[in-house]
C-alpha cells in the first residue's frame, strides 16, 4: 500500500524520496523537493519529453503529468488520509510553450471537504513569475482520518 | 514521430474521416505503483493530448502550427490491469482560430469508457522562417 510506504517520510518531514516508488514517476524524471514543509516537484529534462522537434518544445502531456503528481503529493502531505485519493478530473491551461529544460510544479490545496479536495497547480521553468501552465484538479478521498 | 509519443509506445490503430484511435500499450515502466498493472493517469493524459493534437492536425490538408490551449480529462475509473488503453478522438468544431476536439478512453470495450476529454487547440500558418529553405 503506497500510503504505508509514504508515512515514514512524512513523519520525518522529508518527502523527497516519495515519488521514487512509482515506476512512471521514475521514467518521467519526477523528483520531489521538500524544504520546511513546502513541496516542489521537478521534472528533469530529457530528450524523450519533446513533443514537437522544430523548434524543440515539451510535450503537453509531460507538463500535465508533472502537475498531477505535484497535486497528489501535496494533498497527501497536507492531509491524514487512510487510503489513496483518486483523481476525478484535471483541467489544464497551457500558457507558454515548454522549453527543453527542467520544469517545476507547485500545488496548493484550494479547498478540502469531507470527500473532495480541490487543488491548484502551477508549472514554470526558469522564471517562477512566468508559468508555462496552470491546472485545477479534483480528488476524491475515501476514509479520511482526523 | 513525436519523441515522447514514441517513448510511451503510442500507436495509431485506426484513421477514419470522423475519428482517430490511438493505442497506449501496457508497459511496466508506466505503472503508477510497481507490480500493480495499472498505468499512471499521466500516461492516459499524455495519450489524450497526443491523440487530440493528432486529430486536430488531421483536419488540414497542409501543415499548420498547432498548440494546446486547454485540456480537460475526467477519470471515471482506473484502467484494467495489464491492458492496453485506447483513445478514440474526434473534432467537434473548427472556427477560424480554434479547433475543438473531444475523445473517450477505454480498455477493451468502447461502450465502457474509463475517461473522457475535451480540448481546444489554436492553429496558425507555419511561419516562412521555420522549416523552409532560404
Amino acid at each position: 500500500m503506497i500510503l504505508d510506504i509514504l508515512r515514514p517520510y512524512k513523519e520525518q518531514k522529508d518527502f523527497s524520496l516519495a515519488l521514487d516508488h512509482s515506476p512512471y514517476a521514475k521514467m518521467m524524471g519526477f523528483h520531489l523537493e521538500s524544504k520546511a514543509g513546502v513541496l516542489r516537484t521537478k521534472m528533469k529534462f530529457n530528450n524523450d519529453h519533446i513533443g514537437a522537434p522544430f523548434p524543440p518544445v515539451l510535450h503537453g502531456g509531460t507538463v500535465a503529468s508533472l502537475m498531477e503528481s505535484a497535486a497528489l503529493m501535496q494533498l497527501i502531505w497536507d492531509t491524514h488520509l487512510k487510503s489513496m485519493p483518486t483523481t476525478v478530473d484535471i483541467n489544464i491551461d497551457y500558457l507558454r510553450s515548454g522549453q527543453p529544460i527542467d520544469t517545476y510544479a507547485r500545488a496548493r490545496l484550494y479547498r478540502i471537504g469531507r470527500r473532495f479536495a480541490t487543488m491548484h497547480v502551477e508549472a514554470w521553468q526558469d522564471n517562477r513569475e512566468k508559468p508555462i501552465a496552470s491546472a485545477m484538479l479534483h480528488f476524491l478521498m475515501k476514509g479520511q482520518g482526523e | 514521430m513525436i519523441p515522447h509519443a514514441r517513448r510511451l509506445g503510442l500507436k495509431l490503430v485506426a484513421e477514419q474521416d470522423q475519428y482517430l484511435i490511438v493505442e497506449l500499450p501496457f508497459s511496466t515502466d508506466l505503472e503508477e505503483a510497481a507490480d500493480s498493472g495499472i498505468m499512471a493517469n499521466g500516461a492516459i493524459t499524455t495519450l489524450l493530448d497526443t491523440a487530440l493534437g493528432a486529430v486536430s492536425f488531421h483536419q488540414f490538408g497542409k501543415l499548420k502550427r498547432i498548440a494546446t490551449l486547454d485540456l480537460r480529462v475526467d477519470y471515471f475509473s482506473p484502467p484494467k490491469a495489464f491492458s492496453s488503453i485506447f483513445a478514440k478522438v474526434e473534432c467537434t468544431k473548427i472556427t477560424p482560430e480554434v479547433i475543438f476536439v473531444r475523445g473517450l478512453v477505454y480498455c477493451d470495450d468502447e461502450n465502457e469508457p474509463i475517461a473522457q476529454s475535451v480540448a481546444a487547440f489554436s492553429y496558425a500558418e507555419i511561419p516562412l522562417s521555420v522549416g523552409m529553405k532560404k
